[in-house]
């Protein structure tokens, strides 16, 4: 699993989420955590086509400063055969209203059973997020620019990750989410999101990707601090991807988004 | 970037005793990163796609940004040919001023500018850096006593190599050199360049480089004397009727390029309304390419409206020799070389082995709206040029002397702004070498304040010859072409802007790789919207359709039908300076090719860019660039940023990423120092260049570079 897309939120719009901030924003773009106004913690579970072998879970706190923002990120994706579980710390600076910057530091541990081993890994990421216009955010994060090597000395490496978006805020109920990555070993990959609020109790999600194509929905429930998303992707060549997810917020006011 | 530093300089020379007080013009509101607007760099991409030259100094198209950034221009006083080689304003913008300062006196500010015709706010921004509003009584117009105490000087120190090892550079035991002579490089990795100018006010200036390229020797085997090539040059202007002397390198431009054009120049380019060529007849050659300039002496006069412009030449050149007489000397040469590079044994071979020696004159006269111009250049070389005899050189210049004449003419009646020229050679007596008719005559007419259209007709004769010309071409040769080219500008309001332009072209005779007289034609279509102050959002698409030779047909002699090959190539852009300090930009491109063999590919770019300038005093740039894209038929072109003087536009193709990293810092009352490094990986190949001498064994490449400028 090399796209780190994480939250069922970001699942819910088909995975364009480099604009969004949110305690998920760990995962999706670091620079994100800068503009969090309270701490926020929360863990994640998404089953890929229903087998159990594909399942991620992730746990993530953060926490806002004054001197910019801190958060963790524990996540794992595998079964005993071929696991391979994360351990990342960001660090995120708003510079303004309009400018953020971020950056994780992973640490990796991909483990194959039966004797093969383990390797451990080093990941960097960077993102950026600027509010260009009142109601136009543009995000990136380019993860793994350094292209870890799994296998010392082998040519064998993750692949780096580049991801750009968009997000247009319609109205203060709506937000249009457009987005384009590309690594470096796969096609481009294109994705579009909606996300509608139609009062501070609900949210729905619809979204759909290029590559694989396929369609997701999702939504999200706000009672007092506690957040509580789900989210089903519908892939038509290999099946359902169903997510889960589930944060509180540290924070006397009322949920922000 | 140069104007970065420059202003850096202006605020340390303010601050040291005796420096040039005449200079000190502080820019409050200049744009950090002006020199090298997108249209500038975008521009310099497309020069770069067409001619595949990416290593190219491109310095030479900002000659005159780098000069006036440096040196600004006091508005009430500029003349028509200053303000136009800024290559900024049209020559509706410039005749609209003139009469803005005619009808209302000087002007006094320069908000003062929006209200003149035709200057929107996009152009005062591009214009500002370079200019000055004020009275030049104060200061400005200089005189030569003041001039001479107060020398402005530069001296430059540039090195840069790739890291890993090439396997030019490797000597195995066992092979010996001379059995290969075009795969070992004879010198070490590593480009040095060294760089000297002086300035006397705008009287006296004088220039010194030194080069020594990646692979030459360095004092050392065929380069005993130093560095591999020198160039120098003297130029006095400004003294009564001598407005112009150059002794040494120089770079001659007539007319729209049909005869002389010496350096690169834009062709077609994204700004439909600049297809117009304008720029000095004759100015020092500056940058460090090899080629593209004349080396002897020049003077131009100037009486009243009346112009007269003198050259002599005499430079030997790279060929290829095929023939020697009996004591050495070359008798037939089939081509000059034009890559200036002499690392291997084979480059030295041919090295300097002919003398080219040219001269001419041009007599010219301009007065207000019109100009016009008659030249003739000689040409002679020591030995026979004959090219190979194939097909599609049949019509190829073959002799050792060319003799050409050329008229040109440019008019200005209100909105419409015509020029043109015409040049001849005539064939030779005795032989069967044809004459050649060149011609070319375009029209830039500004129909309403929103809408301008441009028109282009050229025709070179496959006859034409020309070793210095470099005029509006589809193929980057002033020969065997015909083309018609409509251009638009349309500024729908909204800050919006909507430019494009269609090229029907054609080539009468048989080309490289199309062995039948083909012709296409080229689209671009590209909408620009500013957004506030800060953003803008640019849309480009373009397409090009040119048949060529499938590719198996290179190794057989028979006639091959030339097959369709369509280009297309969609750009989105997003540029946005979020504060002053920091500027971002992010690029997605997309290209199609339909090859000769009726395959389709695609190929995707993505590029990040962030320009960083916190003080004048430090400034760095950082960029990501991911690409994927099968073959060089799908290959994208990405402006790099760089040292100055080093500005490369290279290619990308295959499945990779670059990043790279630009740093400058100004050491208080010391040097400026810069600093480059740049890596490239490649995904999908584990050797670089394989089978050239650039070969790199492994799959990323690393370039890093240092550059040390100090200014007195």
């Amino acid at each position: 699993m090399n796209n780190p897309d994480s939250g069922a939120r970001s699942l819910g719009l088909g995975g364009a989420s480099v604009c969004i901030t949110d305690l998920w924003s760990l995962s999706n773009n670091p620079a994100g955590l800068g503009f969090i106004k309270s701490t926020e913690a929360g863990t994640w579970y998404e089953n890929r086509f229903l087998v159990q072998a594909l399942q991620s879970t992730a746990f993530g706190i953060a926490v806002p400063s004054k001197h910019g923002s801190f958060g963790l990120l524990l996540s794992g994706f595998g079964y005993e055969s071929y696991s391979e579980n994360t351990a990342g710390f960001a660090y995120s600076k708003a510079l303004g209203k309009k400018l953020s910057g971020g950056v994780r530091l992973d640490y990796r541990r991909t483990s194959i059973a039966e004797g093969y081993g383990a390797s451990n890994e080093i990941i960097a990421t960077i993102g950026l997020l600027a509010r260009i216009q009142p109601t136009l955010y543009l995000g990136a994060e380019l993860y793994n620019p350094a292209r870890t090597r799994l296998i010392p000395g082998k040519e064998e490496r993750i692949p780096a990750l580049l991801k750009v978006g968009l997000m247009y805020m319609l109205s203060p109920h709506v937000k249009l989410c457009l987005e384009t990555q590309k690594n470096t070993i796969t096609n481009p990959d294109f994705m579009f999101g909606i996300e509608y609020e139609p009062s501070s109790l609900f949210m729905f999600r619809a979204g759909i990707t290029s590559l694989p194509s396929s369609c997701s929905m999702g939504a999200g429930l706000r009672y007092h601090n506690l957040k509580f998303d789900f989210a089903s992707v519908w892939q038509p060549a290999t099946g359902f991807i169903p997510s889960i997810g589930l944060a509180y917020v540290f924070s006397k006011e009322t949920v922000p988004h | 970037m140069i104007s970065r530093l420059l202003f850096a300089l202006l605020l340390i020379l303010g601050t040291m005793p005796g420096g040039a007080q005449y200079l000190q013009t502080s820019h409050p509101d200049v744009a950090l990163d002006t020199l090298l607007t997108t249209s500038i760099t975008d521009n310099m991409e497309f020069l770069a796609e067409s001619s595949g030259n990416e290593e190219d100094d491109y310095t030479e198209l900002l000659t005159s940004l780098i000069y006036f950034a440096d040196h600004p221009l006091y508005l009430n006083t500029a003349s028509r040919g200053e303000l136009l080689s800024l290559g900024i304003l049209s020559d509706f913008q410039v005749n609209n001023l003139f009469i803005h300062i005619q009808k209302n006196g000087k002007l006094i500010s320069k908000y003062e500018l929006q209200s003149i015709a035709g200057f929107d706010l996009q152009t005062i921004h591009k214009l500002m850096p370079y200019i000055r509003i004020g009275d030049p009584n104060e200061a400005g117009k200089v005189s030569w006593k003041q001039a001479f105490k107060q020398p402005d000087q530069v001296v430059s120190i540039q090195y840069s190599r790739v890291l890993e090892q090439e396997k030019g550079y490797i000597q195995t035991t066992g092979t010996r050199p001379v059995s290969s002579p075009g795969s070992h490089f004879t010198g070490s990795p590593g480009k040095l360049l060294l760089r000297y100018q002086l300035h006397f006010g705008n009287y006296i200036q004088a220039g010194f480089l030194a080069l020594k390229n990646e692979g030459e020797a360095f004092f050392t085997g065929p380069e005993k004397q130093g560095f591999d090539s020198y160039s120098m040059h003297l130029q006095v202007s400004n003294f009564r009727k001598l407005k112009k002397l150059v002794a040494g390198d120089y770079s001659l431009c007539i007319g729209q390029g049909l005869l002389a054009w010496n350096g690169l120049a834009f062709s077609r380019t994204s700004e439909p309304m600049q297809i117009k060529k304008y720029s000095e007849i004759i100015q020092p050659h500056t940058s460090s390419s090899r080629n593209g300039f004349l080396s002897g002496l020049a003077a131009e006069l100037q009486e009243g409206s009346w112009n007269l412009v003198i050259f002599i030449s005499s430079k030997k050149r790279d060929a290829v020799v095929t023939d020697t007489s009996q004591n050495g000397h070359a008798l037939t040469f089939r081509t000059i070389q034009t890559s200036g590079l002499h690392a291997t044994l084979t480059e030295l071979a041919s090295k300097n082995t002919i003398q080219q020696e040219q001269s001419g004159a041009r007599a010219g006269f301009e007065k207000h709206c019109f100009g016009f111009g008659c030249s003739y250049m000689y040409t002679h070389f020591n030995a026979s040029l004959n090219p190979k005899p194939v097909p599609y050189e049949f019509f190829a210049f073959r002799g050792n002397e060319l003799q050409q004449t050329a008229v040109d003419y440019h008019l200005l009646i209100r909105n419409l702004n015509c020029f043109g020229e015409a040049a001849l050679n005539p064939g030779q007596a005795g032989t069967d070498q044809k004459g050649g008719l060149a011609a070319l005559q375009g029209m830039i007419l500004s129909l309403d304040e929103k809408l301008s259209i441009s028109l282009l007709y050229r025709y070179y004769s496959p006859a034409y010859h020309s070793f210095t010309s470099n005029a509006f071409s589809e193929g980057g040769k002033t020969s065997n072409e015909q083309g018609y080219y409509f251009g638009l500008l349309y500024n729908p309001g909204h800050r919006l802007d909507v430019s494009a332009y269609i090229d029907f072209f054609s080539y009468p005779w048989l080309h490289y790789r199309m062995d039948a007289p083909v012709s296409g034609k080229s689209i671009l279509i590209q909408a620009t919207w500013h957004s506030g102050k800060n953003t803008t959002y640019q849309l480009l698409v373009r397409s090009k359709d040119k048949p060529l030779d499938p590719p198996a047909s290179l190794n057989t002699a028979e006639i091959n039908y030339p097959q369709p090959l369509t280009q297309t190539n969609v750009r989105f852009c997003i540029k946005t300076r979020l504060y002053a300090w920091i500027q971002w930009q992010t690029r997605m491109e997309w290209t199609g090719a339909t090859d000769s063999l009726g395959t389709n590919e695609t190929g995707y770019f993505l590029l990040q860019e962030i320009i960083l300038h916190p003080s004048q005093r430090y400034a760095c740039t950082l960029s990501y660039a991911l690409f994927d894209t099968p073959s060089g038929n799908t290959r994208f072109y990405a402006y790099q940023h760089s040292l100055p003087g080093a500005y490369s536009i290279p290619s990308f193709s295959g499945r990779g990423s670059r990043f790279s990293i630009l740093g400058r810092y100004t050491i208080r009352h010391g040097p400026e120092v810069w600093v480059a490094l740049s890596r490239l990986f490649y995904d999908d190949r584990l050797q670089i260049s394989p089978g050239t001498p650039y070969q790199i064994q492994g799959p990323h490449k690393t370039q890093i570079s240092f550059e040390l400028k100090w200014k007195f």
